[in-house]
């Protein structure tokens, strides 16, 4: 029970009433219980644990082609196409600003993906920002959704993971509010660490965006709200990802190891994504698939590989980060 | 000429009404007795003689007349029973004897009555006695609180003490230092005589005294006046006896021991030639007389205890293989003086010195610690004061000058040479503590400064097990890496407190309605030194380490050295506070009581520096009123501002200077080695910051209401609710280690070298709330039975429980040590009652029932050797999933209910002396109630002791206290 929740119960209670400093009021509101424990989750959601200490992790960069320019990229691992809901609460039809969404699931769990079906709940007039942090609440509140056939990237991720660039340099994190993460944990609305506002902030950092599960604050991937087209499964009716948004990431093989689609080409080839972003077309959603080839040279366009004998092998989720700049002899940019 | 009409009679003819003393107005240690004489027909009787007398009265027996509306007064009346006569020509002279308390005013108006037939033409000389009729309601009560006269403190059961029966009042919950209407423990005053006996360090009790000796307690949890600082929970108001004109004696023996106890279901579990052996022996003395009759009286009182007990219950029973544990021996001499000085008809002088030296031997207990390692504890504390009352009506002051010194030392227990409490040093202010544990100085690598590199802080704990006297009073085996017991550790504390109070109180009557108006100010003067040696230079702690595979390590210990191993630390603070407060009644019926108090107070570190300094405006307002003007229906209520504005606890820490190295055993090298990368350091000018622009003093809110109706003249009931808003507990945060995300492991340091540094600032989200509904029955002590009773309705909610907040060490950990408090509703059921027949027998019993209260799973906390970490918020468990909280836990004590009994027998009836026998039946249903629990969670079956949830104490069982008693 909320807190005020349990004002109006003790109001109630009170038969002379003569202390009225106590509203009632009937939107609830969940206690903040925690953060989430990233610890717990597996890799591609905590990152590479430490073998020493097991206490620090790591998402390491990585490097790819698109549209003739090296990306970053962060490999994320798999992608269930299958999307659980994230909650949006709305006023008037717009996101209320400074509600984190809900989500009712995390990485590990079967019906975790990281695309999430977009769902706008209706809150009343007078609820404020972040009131309710839990689907369970969220649901007993019996408020209007509209489920909605557009998704969002959100994967659930480790704030407090080292990020380092394929360059070898930590890159920063920052979250929405312009605190810092790590960050105080218990006050979520107030920065008391120094903080990184976006005129600081440079392309290079990487935006988080705090969600909401079960009462737990925890930290996905900022997209930039950007939606993402779904689909009904004709024989279930999940809605799930297309495969035809999703963005081609071809991983090149030799022709003796292209059946087998065990090791990439030898010669450390990179692999090549169709769109980059801000392209149109553009999808973080990979489907990874299988090309051979015989040149040892590093293709940077698709267009230059053999797409005919194309074979799908995975579909993951690789968002790519930025322009990737080679360092310059002596260190990095 | 007097004679006793009966009371039928009495009731019909006269209408003495008394107003019942109830809960505290007054500081004073002193009553007001007033009232109105009028006239059959209702007119004011002027010139009415009204002569008061009692074996409270020091000065000798008292005269006044009436002024022109009937009026008469008497002041600064000491706690006790009077006898009020009224003569007036023209009417039947009477009398009639009443209880005057120390609570507020008590009103006995009367209405005079023509002469009888019987009594025609000598009613002006002959007196009748008659029973005033009481009031169990005082209409113009403001605070909130209960009263516990003499009478029911004696004839109920109790611990003998006067800690044990503050728990009798409704909303104080908590044994030792309670908590009073959501206040923490360390928010209550403790005045004995208006001697402030505060611990100025802690803000904790720290007197003891004989219980026989007290006069009357009251409890005042509300509605404070503006006199009370530094105070958000409750007040506690005792004032002892002060002798009279009779010599008087009373002494008592009182004895418990195993025999008289049923065993305990823990107790039950082994063999019964191991179980734990105890018992006390308590001897009272107190004597009161004149030494100059009507002028100068004395009182004296006197408890010495000799008491052995062997592990408390609470702890496990296992102990070492083949180990005799030694058993705790508690030895104490409380004594008490009190001299009172009538020095003229206005003015009085009293003297009181107060000791309770007390020493302790083997005061661990601990079960999993060797004998040897057992600790002696000296303590005790002196205080005294002077006070001047002067009664110059309209006018009364109050000036009182008092000194408080309190001791306590520590050592190993194989350095005592004899413990007595006749010869503890330190409590008197003659000698001073134990300066013969000089352990010698520090090997002289643990300079301030030092950094916290693995090479030298390896060279330290190398140096430091080549000390002499290292593990002295540790048992320490290097061959093995064993250990066992304490530190071994020498503490020395001194804490002063002077405290110097003006009051001035003007009766102002008839200025549109009466006013009482107190203009006070309070000077007060702390200070607090300790010191700490080690032999060795260190002490050592083994904990819970782990080792590489994750499995407990016994011998992984953490070395803790100072600088110079003779760590003195002092803090020092000063309190300037001014008041006024009017209570202002209108036509009799209603009552106002604005108050303000400034209060300027600063704390000191060891430096001098001004740790907190705070200035504080705290308002204050209550009201009553008489919605019927029968004197019988109190409508009550108010606001208050309470702040607290420190202790030396807060500016003491600050300053601190010590190093911890944790090490594991080495068994190649036969030693403990430090692992590089757990040096920590701690304290040191680095070690300490404050956040003065963010400190603030805390504060408490209250608002309250209630309603008091009498039901008849002794018996009262009523309700008040009452409401307490805390905010801006302090906080002593960490800001230079950096945690992993669960807040669990150090994984880096801001400043790269480990030094924890703390930060005193004020958070503002550090709050609780606290509601209270409550129903209330009482009645005074008369006609041979009294009771009092209430039932509590609590709820607490907030992110702080206590003045200090736990969070911010660890700043992952806030969400759930700073997280919200449980959602915390109880109940509290409270009954004591008596009942005294006229052939000798008596019966009392105390009754207590309280809802379980919430307790939180704690997982081992690696870095500080501790089970200190939290997987979720206070008050669960995690359950499978730390981010599932839908599968979480609520764990909860078991609710408590307790019924003590007391069988006393006066002897007097049949032998003419006043011996008496009482036979005290503590828990006399023998109930098992769990009072604790584990609350650590052991993974992956580390467990070395009991699971979280399991069982570590129960309920004391039934338990016998036999006594005599002996009064003269």
């Amino acid at each position: 029970m909320g807190r005020m929740s349990r004002i109006g119960v003790r109001t109630a209670l009170v038969a002379t009433g003569a202390l009225g400093a106590f509203g009632c009021d009937d939107v609830p509101e969940d206690d903040f219980y925690g953060p989430l424990i990233y610890r717990d989750l597996p890799a591609y959601s905590a990152g590479t644990a430490d073998d020493e200490s097991k206490q620090t992790f790591t998402f390491q960069m990585s490097v790819a082609f698109a549209e003739g320019q090296p990306w970053e990229y962060l490999d994320l691992g798999d992608l269930n196409p299958v999307v659980p809901k994230v909650y949006i609460l709305t006023k008037g039809g717009q996101p209320i600003p400074g509600q984190y969404p809900i989500i009712d699931t995390l990485p590990g769990h079967a019906d975790y993906s990281p695309f999430w079906q977009v769902v706008e709940v209706s809150a009343p007039g007078d609820y404020e920002a972040n009131q309710v942090k839990s689907f369970k609440t969220l649901d007993n509140a019996g408020w209007s959704k509209t489920e909605t056939s557009e998704a969002i990237y959100c994967p659930v991720i480790n704030p407090d993971a080292a990020y380092v660039g394929a360059d070898g340099v930590p890159i920063q994190v920052y979250w929405g509010t312009g605190e810092v993460v790590p960050n105080l944990f218990y006050d979520f609305t107030e920065a008391t660490s120094p903080t990184l506002t976006d005129a600081d902030a440079t392309d290079r950092d990487i935006v988080l965006m705090p969600v909401w599960h079960k009462t737990l604050r925890g930290f996905c991937l900022d997209d930039d709200a950007r939606r993402y087209p779904l689909e009904a499964d004709a024989e279930t009716g999940d809605m799930t990802l297309p495969f035809g948004s999703l963005n081609p990431q071809y991983v090149q093989f030799a022709p003796g190891d292209a059946e087998a689609m065990v090791e990439p080409a030898p010669w450390g080839n990179l692999s090549i994504f169709g769109t980059a972003p801000g392209t149109t077309g553009y999808h973080p959603g990979s489907l990874v698939q299988a090309v051979v080839t015989t040149d040892p040279t590093q293709a940077v366009t698709a267009d230059t590989l053999e797409l005919d004998g194309a074979q799908p092998i995975a579909l993951a989720h690789t968002p790519l980060h930025r322009e990737f700049v080679q360092p310059t002899e002596g260190g990095a940019e | 000429m007097s004679r006793l009409i009966n009371a039928g009679l009495a009731s019909a003819a006269l209408a003495a009404v008394v107003c019942a003393a109830s809960p505290a107005d007054a500081q004073s240690q002193t009553g007001i007795l007033e009232g109105q004489i009028t006239a059959p027909d209702g007119t004011p009787v002027s010139g009415a003689s009204v002569t008061l007398s009692g074996e409270a009265q020091i000065g000798g027996e008292r005269s006044i007349e009436t002024d022109a509306n009937g009026q008469y007064r008497f002041l600064q009346l000491l706690p006790g029973d009077y006898k009020v006569t009224i003569k007036s020509e023209g009417y039947q002279a009477m009398s009639t004897t009443l209880r005057v308390g120390i609570s507020g005013t008590t009103r006995l108006p009367i209405t005079l009555q023509k002469p009888s037939a019987e009594t025609a033409g000598d009613g002006d000389t002959e007196v009748i006695e008659v029973s005033a009729e009481k009031l169990a309601v005082d209409a113009q009560q403001i605070q909130v609180g209960t009263a516990l006269d003499a009478e029911l403190l004696q004839s109920v059961p109790t611990a003998r003490d006067y800690l044990s029966v503050l728990q009798f009042a409704p909303g104080v919950s908590g044994t030792g230092n309670p908590n009073m209407h959501g206040g923490s423990s360390y928010s209550n005053q403790y005045l004995v005589d208006g001697v402030n006996t505060t611990d100025p360090t802690t803000n904790t009790f720290s007197m003891n005294f004989n219980y026989d000796a007290i006069e009357e307690l009251e409890i005042l949890t509300g509605g404070f006046h503006p006199r009370y600082g530094n105070v958000s929970g409750g007040v506690v108001n005792i004032v002892t006896k002060s002798g009279s004109n009779d010599f008087k004696l009373d002494s008592s023996v009182y004895y418990t021991g195993r025999l008289l106890q049923v065993d305990s279901p823990d107790e039950q579990l082994i063999p019964e030639d191991k179980r734990r052996n105890f018992w006390n022996v308590s001897a009272n003395l107190n004597v009161g007389g004149p030494i100059i009759e009507d002028r100068l009286w004395y009182f004296f009182s006197t408890e010495y205890n000799y008491s052995v007990s062997q592990l408390p219950s609470q702890s496990p029973i296992e102990i070492l293989d083949g180990v005799e544990k030694p058993e705790r021996v508690y030895q104490s001499l409380y004594w008490l003086l009190k001299l009172t000085g009538q020095i003229d008809r206005h003015n009085r002088l009293q003297l009181l010195a107060h000791a309770d030296p007390t020493t302790i031997d083997n005061s661990d207990q601990d079960s999993a610690s060797d004998p040897m390692t057992e600790t002696f504890q000296a303590q005790g504390g002196f205080s005294g004061k002077l006070e001047w009352d002067a009664d110059y009506d309209p006018f009364l002051i109050k000036v009182r000058a008092a000194y408080k010194r309190s001791a306590l030392d520590v050592f190993p227990q194989e350095r005592v040479d004899s413990s007595s409490p006749f010869t503890v040093p330190g409590v008197f202010g003659f000698g001073d503590l134990a300066t013969k544990n000089n352990f010698g100085i520090a090997p002289g690598c643990l300079g301030a400064g030092d950094s916290a590199s693995g090479e030298q802080g390896e060279n330290c704990t190398q140096d430091i097990q080549n000390a002499a006297g290292f593990g002295q009073g540790s048992r320490y085996d290097l061959s093995t890496g064993s250990y066992y017991g304490g530190s071994g550790t020498d503490v020395q504390i001194l804490r002063e407190r002077t405290d110097a109070t003006a009051e001035l109180t003007y009766l102002l009557d008839d200025m549109l309605g009466d006013h009482r108006i107190d203009v006070g100010f309070q000077l007060t003067f702390k200070s607090d030194e300790s010191t700490s040696r080690d032999p060795g230079g260190a002490s050592i702690f083994v904990d819970n380490g782990r080792l590489e595979d994750g499995s407990p390590d016994p011998y992984y210990a953490r070395i803790i050295a100072s600088d110079d191993n003779e760590l003195t630390q002092t803090a020092k603070g000063q309190v300037y506070a001014a008041y006024l407060a009017d209570r202002w009644t209108l036509m009799d019926q209603i009552t106002l009581e604005p108050g303000i108090r400034f209060e300027q107070a600063t704390h000191e570190n060891y430096k001098g520096e001004a740790v907190m300094d705070f200035f504080t405006i705290s308002p204050r307002i209550g009201f009553a009123v008489d919605p019927f003007g029968d004197g019988r229906t109190r409508i009550h209520g108010g606001y208050a501002r309470m702040y607290e504005t420190g202790y030396l606890g807060l500016s003491k820490f600050v300053g601190t200077s010590l190093q911890t190295r944790l090490t594991f055993w080495d068994p190649e090298q036969g030693r403990y080695v430090e692992d590089p990368e757990f040096v920590r350091v701690q304290g040191g000018e680095a070690g300490t910051a404050i956040d003065k622009e963010a400190l603030e003093p805390l504060y408490t809110d209250e608002f309250r209401i209630g309603v008091e109706r009498a039901i008849d003249e002794y018996l009262s009931a009523g309700v008040t609710y009452i409401h307490r808003s805390t905010q801006r507990a302090w906080e002593d945060d960490e800001t230079d280690f950096i945690w992993d995300q669960a807040g669990e492991r150090i994984i880096g340091s801001r400043g790269g070298e480990y030094q924890q540094t703390y930060r005193l600032t004020t958070i503002e989200n550090a709050y609780r709330v606290y509601d209270a509904l409550e129903l209330h029955l009482a009645r005074g002590s008369a006609l041979g039975w009294g009771l009092n009773g209430s039932y509590t309705l609590s709820w607490s909610e907030g992110t702080t429980p206590e003045y200090l907040t736990g969070a911010f060490d660890n700043y992952r950990q806030n969400p759930y040590l700073y997280g919200p408090l449980p959602d915390d509703m109880r109940h509290m059921i409270k009954l004591q009652t008596y009942y005294n027949w006229d052939f000798g027998l008596s019966l009392g019993a105390v009754y207590r029932f309280e809802t379980g209260s919430p307790y939180s799973a704690a997982y081992r906390d690696v870095e500080n050797g501790t089970f200190g970490l939290r997987r979720a918020p206070r008050g669960r468990h995690p359950g499978n999933d730390i981010n599932d909280p839908e599968d979480d836990r609520f764990p909860r004590y078991p609710d408590f209910t307790r019924l003590d009994l007391r069988i006393g027998w006066d002897l007097a009836p049949l032998i003419g002396q006043k011996l008496s026998l009482s036979v005290d039946i503590f828990n006399a249903f023998n109930l098992s109630a769990v009072t604790g629990v584990s609350s650590r969670v052991y993974e992956d079956g580390e467990g070395d002791g009991p699971d979280f949830g399991e069982t570590t104490s129960y309920q004391t069982p039934l338990r016998v206290q036999l006594g005599v008693r002996y009064q003269y």
